[in-house]
């Protein structure tokens, strides 16, 4: 049972149930009443022989003993009074048996017939299935007045007739009962069908607003109709939906000051840094001059200051990102040329530091300014934490792995490869996370702590996919995919 | 909470009970039936020429035999019913070959006296010349049925039996 | 060296980019507000103007395009903010670069510096070209169109030197970046979008249909074919 729900839809559940009550109550209808008319039907029929019968054996005038001869006489006239059908008419007195046929006895009439007769002077019938064709036998015993009483003769007439006709009737009855219900049924599937739907349409409706719901949508709502069970769901699944969406918004509510904060923060500090670095030079050219403590102390203040502004400087980065502010200004670029440039103006061109595979002739659409700000992080991240030589690489790849189609959409993928130790598994996953310290004992590092959580979010903005792993021979492999459209794709 | 399970399981069980119901279609046999009363035919000779006997059917049952008594002339000529003891006498011979051969038969036992009979108004005293004791239950039935009819009786009368050492039978009628 | 005037609010970045500019050899004049900025320029006569786009009162963008009336003082906008639709504004209205902020004394005196640069006169040449309607005076460092002379701030003419020099040639945003303004490679290429819609506006008959300065799409500018 639960097998055959889990496979059936509710509608055709729904449709199915309502499909069987009508069944049910068609078919007991039409029992009940082919039954009723059935026995109308033989009742009339067998009253009728019964009666008639009745009064034509009284018409009889017999002689006691009865004589065989004259009884045939008179049954053969009382054949042809059949009603409402044909009946051979037997007799049986004692020993003696005469019938209007040509068989003396009939083979119809039962023990019990015979008995019953015998027993109690009332007229009486019985139904036989004789060789799957029904027959009705009547028996009527003859009595006579005698003085004040009415003594039986002895002697039993039995009329035996077919019901082939009620048969036909009550068979014919049955066809029709048949050939009504399964019209009905039909007829029944229609109202079937709008029920089902007017019971599916709210769970529709929630199911629809339940995937709004999951796709973020938090507003959406059901419409209440009447005040049944679904109904009460529906106001249940609105309840539900407003306190989420309440409690969603002060959450973001509270999440977007908690980031306009940040940034409002690091936006206030940029003045302040702005002159403060723009100084920074005279105090390293006049440190030389100044007591070693001073100078050491004035040197601290200038190395800061430049830290502070780098990490301000990303800081605001990643606010504009969490806003949603950052723009993608593409431009189409010779993508080694750009990779080239990002490192020879980070002076990043000692072969022994720094190698690249970088085939020529790969276009993209990109944005130079952020893919350039990946490439200097992934190769400045490498050369801090893994080791000397570090490898950037470029290619181009198919989507799943196959031939580069000519129309096949493809991406472009950048390896870079450091030498180093790699990173520990328990880092992996939380290497783009913001200001994650691979190594807790260590407070700072050279960078802001940023530097990955930037790249990812740029990497993101291009639609593309970035991943850290580490390579068989051990160094840290970070692998950026960003996806080409298809005529860009000239490898 | 219910199973949804018991009720489909229900509706498949009406289900059967009705497509039960349905396949027993048709004309069914049927035990025997009674319906209203037997057929009175008329017997000859007609009562006032008639004697009444009560011989027995092949099954045991009683089975009046009706003999001519008195004819219409003898009617005309004011002539009573056939004498009781004649009657008895009757009785006790036995069915005769026609009778017979409807296969009638009798329990009652050849006699080898007469019969005496004496009627009142109500009631009908049989004198037989036997152990009225051996007589079987049918045999006095047969005795006492057609001794209710005697002398033009309507059969409703008081029957004693009285056996040839006086012993009498508690009176009965027919 | 170049005479610098600064117009920015806020007294420490006044103080620091002065102090900075100054050790460099900068002759620098500051003001805290529009103003008082538009009023020094008559007095100081400075070569460049490096501008605050956040003012009280007057604000960058308006002191910008109010200079750009007058003449070709080149400016350099001093921003808070690198992506805001402030610096769209501020280039639309006539700025030749800008930085942001913070910014150390370095990078903004190569910013002074590239602005201010003579472009080289390429040798074999007429002093002045023809091109359709338009007349380049290279050695005198004016344009003009139909006879009438077309004033343009310093990186517009720069970049149409530029282009003209090599008719038909296609240069990316990215080469035009790195040659016109001296900026890095990866530099912010809506500097040459501003400056192009800008010189369009000043040479082209028709600005929506280009006869001089054409895009290539997916590549770059030229300069015609006519």
């Amino acid at each position: 049972m639960r097998l055959f729900r889990a496979r059936i839809g509710l509608r055709t559940r729904l449709v199915l149930a309502f499909l069987l009550v009508a069944a049910v109550s068609a078919a007991t209808t039409a029992t009940l009443t082919y039954r009723e008319a059935r026995t109308a039907i033989l009742k009339q029929a067998q009253d009728t022989a019964v009666a008639s019968f009745r009064e034509r054996v009284q018409e009889l005038s017999l002689r006691l003993p009865v004589e065989p001869a004259p009884l045939q006489e008179q049954l053969r006239a009382l054949a042809r009074q059949g009603k409402p059908h044909p009946w051979v008419v037997f007799a049986e007195y004692g020993s003696m048996r005469v019938s209007s046929g040509i068989a003396p006895e009939s083979t119809v009439i039962t023990p019990e017939l015979r008995r019953a007769a015998l027993a109690h002077p009332r007229g009486g019938f019985q139904r036989i299935d004789k060789n799957g064709e029904p027959w009705l036998a009547v028996a009527m015993p003859a009595v006579f007045r005698a003085g004040q009483a009415v003594r039986p003769t002895g002697l039993v007439l039995y009329a035996v007739m077919p019901l082939a006709d009620e048969e036909a009737t009550v068979r014919a009855m049955v066809v029709a009962a048949r050939d009504g219900a399964v019209p009905g049924l039909a007829v029944a599937l229609v109202p079937a069908l709008l029920a089902a739907r007017s019971v599916l349409r709210p769970v529709r409706d929630l199911r629809k607003a339940a995937q709004n719901m999951g796709s973020g949508r938090l507003d959406t709502r059901i419409p209440v109709r009447g005040g049944d069970e679904l109904a009460g769901l529906a106001r249940t699944f609105n309840e539900s939906a407003r306190e989420l969406e309440r409690t969603v918004g002060e959450l973001r509510e509270a999440e977007a000051r908690a980031r306009r904060f940040a940034s409002d923060v690091s936006h206030e500090l940029r003045t302040p840094l702005a002159g403060m670095l723009a100084v920074t030079e005279v105090l390293d050219e006049d440190a030389a001059r100044l007591a070693p403590d001073t100078a050491a102390a004035v040197r601290l203040i200038s190395a800061e200051t430049g830290k502070l502004a780098v990490l301000v400087e990303d800081l605001m980065e990643i606010s504009r990102f969490d806003a949603k502010a950052a723009e993608l200004n593409t431009d189409e670029v010779d993508v080694a040329r750009t990779i080239h440039k990002t490192l020879t103006s980070r002076h990043w061109t000692d072969p022994a530091q720094v190698s690249t595979e970088l085939p020529d002739g790969i276009r993209a659409r990109l944005d130079p300014r952020r893919f350039d700000v990946v490439v200097a992080n992934l190769v400045g991240n490498a050369l801090r934490h893994g080791s000397a030589p570090v490898v950037v690489r470029l290619r181009t790849e198919p989507y799943g792995g196959g031939e580069l189609g000519t129309h096949g959409a493809a991406r472009l993928v950048t390896e870079v490869t450091d030498s180093g130790p790699g990173i520990p598994e328990d880092v992996l996953p939380h290497i783009f996370e913001r200001f994650y310290k691979a190594d807790a004992a260590r407070s700072r590092s050279a960078g802001s702590g940023l530097g990955l959580a930037i790249t990812l979010e740029n990497v993101r903005l291009h639609g593309g996919t970035i991943r850290a792993a580490n390579g068989p021979a051990g160094g840290a492999v970070f692998t950026v995919e960003i996806p080409l459209p298809r005529e860009e794709a000239t490898a | 909470m219910r199973r949804p399970g018991t009720a489909a399981g229900r509706a498949l069980a009406v289900c059967a009970a009705v497509t039960a119901a349905l396949t027993g279609c048709g004309v069914q046999e049927t035990d025997v039936i009674e319906v209203g009363g037997p057929a009175t035919v008329s017997v000859s000779p007609v009562p006032d020429q008639r004697v009444l006997l009560f011989f027995l059917s092949p099954e045991g049952r009683l089975a009046p035999v009706s003999r001519q008594g008195r004819t219409d002339a003898d009617l005309k000529a004011g002539m009573g019913p056939v004498d009781g003891s004649k009657v008895m006498t009757m009785l006790f011979a036995g069915p005769g070959a026609g009778e017979r051969e409807a296969g009638l038969r009798t329990a009652l036992p050849q006699l080898e006296q007469g019969v005496e009979v004496e009627s009142s108004r109500g009631s009908v005293a049989i004198t037989l010349s036997l152990d009225v004791r051996s007589l079987g239950e049918t045999a006095l039935r047969q005795v006492v049925c057609t001794a209710a009819y005697l002398d033009g009786g309507d059969g409703s009368a008081q029957v004693l039996v009285i056996g040839n050492d006086d012993e009498t039978l508690p009176s009965t009628h027919c | 060296m170049p005479r610098v005037l600064l117009i920015e609010d806020d007294a420490s970045v006044r103080e620091g980019i002065e102090l900075g500019l100054r050790r460099r050899g900068h002759e620098v004049r500051t003001a805290p507000t529009g103003e008082a900025g538009l009023a020094a320029i008559g007095v100081f006569q400075p070569d460049l103007l490096l501008l605050d786009l956040m003012l009280p009162g007057m604000n960058g963008v308006q002191v910008c395009r109010q200079v750009r009336e007058s003449g070709q003082l080149p400016i350099i906008m001093l921003t808070a903010r690198g992506d805001d639709f402030d610096v769209v504004v501020g280039l639309e209205a006539g700025a030749d670069d800008y930085i942001v902020k913070p910014a150390r004394t370095e990078v903004i005196e190569a910013r002074i510096r590239a602005v201010l640069r003579r472009i080289e006169e390429p040798g074999g040449r007429p002093a002045v070209e023809f091109h359709g309607d338009l007349a380049i005076d290279r050695a005198g460092l004016s344009v003009s169109r139909a006879g009438e002379r077309v004033a343009l701030a310093p990186s517009e003419l720069r970049l149409l030197l530029y282009l003209s020099v090599a008719p038909e040639q296609v240069f990316s945003r990215q080469q035009l970046l790195e040659q016109v303004w001296e900026h890095s490679y990866h530099g912010d290429a809506r500097l040459v979008d501003a400056c192009v819609r800008r010189l369009r506006h000043k040479i082209e008959d028709v600005p929506g249909s280009p006869r001089y300065i054409q895009t290539v799409r997916g590549f770059g500018y030229r300069f015609g074919p006519l």
